[in-house]
């Protein structure tokens, strides 16, 4: 009987909690102060993020430097230094009204004019930048608050552009871009919550509170709205080898250890101390095509090769732990509004017959394909090797080159070196911002229709109309095999369970998280 | 004297020429540019050619060499891609934990590795010897890598007794560098101390059948004093020749070592370096650790002459 009556309010106490998630409890309640540290895979390149894709620099950098927008969880722009915004009717011409009271962490107060500098800089440093720049008419300051931007052709993204954090638009002040001239810049300042202190390389970079931080007020989503600082400091330490990062978290040397493998899920989810984190938005694996090299020219052999291999066994043999990986046609992730599944019959057909028979058609002669991969990133790798055996059995001759990934980057540009090379893409907010799909990328896949159809998209903002688009492109790409997407993966973070209201999504959400006592 | 050491050190001299351009065209043969490391995965090939332009990497091989010679001469090692301040500067930094991890695991090796020795040699063929030289053989053979994880997950995340990593500079607090300098230096010094001891037992063999070992204990000295006093001395030139390749070996090792124990020494500068292709520092570390090399070569010489009174050096 009393067994009973222990588990009824058992049931209700969780009927409870099950009802009310977000109901403030004492432990819920952020606290102010101490010092979180991060355990990342090793040093960034710069920490300019106008100069550089690198994931880890948006990581460390998008603490410091805000944009004009950013992105919610659902990958919509919001605006974040702009207080208002107006596009005109035919989407060439924008006008952005910044903040009142925004202020640098040298204690000046944000104008017009840094934002025209940084966004001129970004439009000659960035990739996406220098993309949006070509149709950039002028940049103007009517008044202090106020930037206008004139476009040669409607582009109906602009917000979007300007939101992502990665190789993200943001604003630097005056003279930090006047001093850096063409070099990357000295100084790191900018408006967001956690101000640059130190970089010892190697040691750690330093962020600290910046009491002079003008939130928004919104509730936070993504890394939108409301920015809280509780964290005295930030240390981001590089530890590059990953056994050391989860030994590390686990004896509380650090808070946060970036990318630990999957391997590991099972493991650290026993523990109570620990909270493995795996990131909502996956990235894809891929292997890229040479659309310029004498045998990737061919469609036949793109085919035969998009035929021939089991993307499951790639996967799994690539990621392991099924939780983190899924085969799937869309080459937008599945969480994200423009997803769609055109063109899913081309995806993981292992059939090598068939391949052997388009080979044939293809009259291929056993010239060797030159793989370049790299065990630098394993992954890509193990994926190369798995594919490999595969590829032969359909009566391929693969040339697998293992390099490091400086090597694999430089070879990659130069068409005459390669036929097949190793990467993954990480997720961009929009199919116009991706890279494979750029005639000017290596790979170089230029396909007409392909590319009016992207200047469509380009062009549309109505949602139903580029969601059509792009079912078209995406089936499109499927068709002529562009490249091969074997399938999303998703990373595995690993955290201290006193470490609360930590969001991934889409990037490290660093602020409005706190340490629990 | 003096007269030796001042040409053995002119020596350096052509020694550091022959590294400085071996180490230039190993560099550059290695494909890879530090242009496409900086900037990212996404960069397009504009982007790459533009910053290689403003570093200096668009220029032809020969004027790379002549421009290295002449900074040379005027014993600038150049300025860092990556790090944005003198390569002298960036290594400078780097000796603190370095100096002070190798110091630590070569005491650690000799006093592990002499007294090893020494049993070895005095009790050989009895259990004592195949022990101490048994574990000498798997300290030889375990990578340090793998030995280094492994102290972390015992020492460190059940036992709780040293940190996981990273490193504190003496400045702040001398007991805490040595907190972090343990497992490092334990790791590092075990695999010299292998070394030492395997050539201190094989010395110590052939120094205790000379004829004045005889002739010592005929004399009615006691054994501990024919064995520290009479041959010990004797067997250590061979002994002071393997620690001086040891401490080579050690800054070899450190190269591992510091990467798994995130140390921020030399080691780790020059691996993250050849990672990015940081063309100045990574020929800055060479010539750097080549000098050490010399250097160190030198000094055993120097001992040789109070280990040994007939060798001398005109």
């Amino acid at each position: 009987m009393r067994s009973l009556t222990v588990r009824l309010v058992t049931l209700a106490a969780a009927v409870a909690l099950v009802l009310s998630p977000l109901a403030p409890s004492a432990a819920q309640q952020p606290r102010r102060g101490g010092a979180l540290r991060i355990a990342h895979i090793g040093e960034p390149p710069t920490l300019d993020l106008h100069g550089t894709t690198a994931a880890i620099t948006s990581h460390i950098a998008y603490n410091i430097f805000e944009g004009l927008f950013a992105l919610t969880s659902k990958y919509e722009p919001r605006p974040m230094l702009v207080e208002r915004w107006t596009a005109s009717a035919d989407r060439r011409v924008y006008t952005f009204t910044l903040r009142r009271g925004v202020r640098f962490h040298s204690g000046r107060e944000l104008t017009s004019e840094d934002v025209k500098l940084s966004l001129e800089r970004w439009g000659r440093m960035a990739t996406r930048g220098r993309t949006l720049f070509a149709n950039v008419e002028s940049v103007t300051t009517p008044d202090a608050l106020t930037v206008v931007m004139r476009l040669k052709d409607p582009y109906g993204l602009l917000p979007l552009d300007l939101g992502l954090a990665g190789n993200g638009a943001v604003i630097y002040p005056k003279e930090v871009i006047e001093e850096a001239g063409t070099g990357p810049i000295r100084r790191f300042i900018g408006t967001g919550p956690y101000r640059f202190v130190e970089h010892l390389p190697d040691r750690h970079i330093r962020l600290d509170r910046f009491d002079g931080y003008a939130s928004r007020t919104e509730e936070p989503d993504g890394a939108t709205g409301r920015k809280h600082a509780y964290f005295d400091s930030i240390y981001i330490v590089p530890v590059p080898d990953a056994a050391v990062r989860i030994a590390g978290v686990q004896r509380g040397e650090f808070h946060f250890a970036e990318t630990v493998p999957p391997d590991e899920y099972d493991r650290l989810r026993a523990d109570r101390n620990l909270v493995p984190y795996i990131t909502d938005t996956p990235l894809w694996l891929t292997a890229v095509f040479n659309n310029r090299s004498p045998l990737m020219s061919n469609k036949k052999i793109r085919q035969a090769f998009q035929v021939a291999v089991d993307y499951e066994a790639v996967m799994r043999a690539a990621y392991g732990h099924q939780r983190f990986w899924r085969i799937d046609p869309g080459l937008m992730p599945k969480e994200h509004y423009m997803w769609t599944d055109a063109g899913k019959e081309f995806v993981n057909q292992k059939n090598p017959a068939r391949a052997r028979q388009l080979l044939q058609e293809a009259g291929y002669r056993g010239q060797p394909l030159r793989w370049v991969t790299t065990m630098e990133y394993v992954a890509y790798g193990t994926a190369a090797q798995v594919a490999k055996p595969m590829l032969e059995q359909a009566g391929f001759a693969v040339d697998l080159q293992v390099v490091d990934w400086a090597t694999l980057v430089q070879r990659r540009a130069r068409p005459e070196l390669w036929d097949v090379f190793s990467t993954a893409f990480s997720f961009v907010p929009d199919p116009i911002f991706m890279l494979v799909l750029q005639p000017s990328w290596p790979g170089w896949f230029d396909n007409r229709d392909m590319n009016a159809m992207m200047t469509l998209l380009r062009r549309h903002a109505d949602p139903k109309t580029r969601k059509d688009i792009w079912a078209r492109m995406q089936r499109l790409w499927y068709e002529e095999a562009g490249s091969i997407k074997f399938g999303d993966y998703f990373l595995l973070h690993l955290h201290r369970a006193e470490l609360k209201g930590y969001v991934n999504n889409p990037t490290h959400v660093w602020w409005n998280a706190w340490l629990e006592r | 004297m003096a007269g030796y050491i001042t040409r053995r050190l002119l020596a350096l001299a052509p020694v550091l020429l022959i590294v400085a351009t071996v180490g230039f065209f190993l560099i550059y043969l290695t494909p890879g540019d530090p242009a496409a490391v900086m900037l990212g995965p996404d960069a397009t090939d504009e982007d790459l050619a533009a910053l290689r332009q403003i570093m200096g990497l668009d220029r032809p091989l020969l004027v790379q060499l002549g421009r290295w010679y002449a900074r040379m001469l005027r014993g600038d090692l150049g300025y860092s891609i990556f790090l944005q301040r003198p390569v002298l500067q960036a290594i400078y930094e780097r000796l603190e934990p370095t100096g002070l991890l190798t110091a630590l695991s070569l005491l650690l090796a000799i006093a592990i590795g002499v007294p090893a020795g020494i049993a070895a040699a005095v009790r050989r063929n009895t259990w004592v010897d195949q022990a101490s030289m048994g574990v000498a053989l798997v300290g030889v053979s375990v990578p340090n890598f793998w030995l280094g994880l492994n102290l972390i997950l015992l020492f460190s995340v059940y036992l709780g007794l040293f940190p996981v990593a990273g490193y504190v500079p003496l400045a702040e607090s001398p007991a805490g560098t040595l907190r972090t300098l343990v497992l490092p230096a334990v790791t590092l010094g075990i695999s010299a101390s292998a070394l030492i001891a395997r050539m201190t037992r094989s010395s110590m063999l052939e120094v205790l059948g000379q004829d004045y070992v005889r002739t010592a204990r005929a004399k009615g000295n006691r054994e501990r004093r024919v064995v520290y006093w009479h041959a010990l001395r004797n067997a250590m030139i061979p002994t002071v020749t393997v620690i001086g390749l040891a401490l080579g070996g050690l800054l070899a090792g450190a190269v591992v070592t510091e990467t798994v124990f995130a140390l921020p020494g030399v080691g780790r500068l020059v691996i993250s370096s050849v990672l990015r292709r940081d063309y100045p520092v990574v020929q800055g570390v060479l010539m750097f650790i080549a000098a050490i090399y010399v250097l160190v070569n030198l000094l055993i010489d120097i001992i040789y002459v109070y280990l040994d009174p007939r060798v001398k050096y005109a």
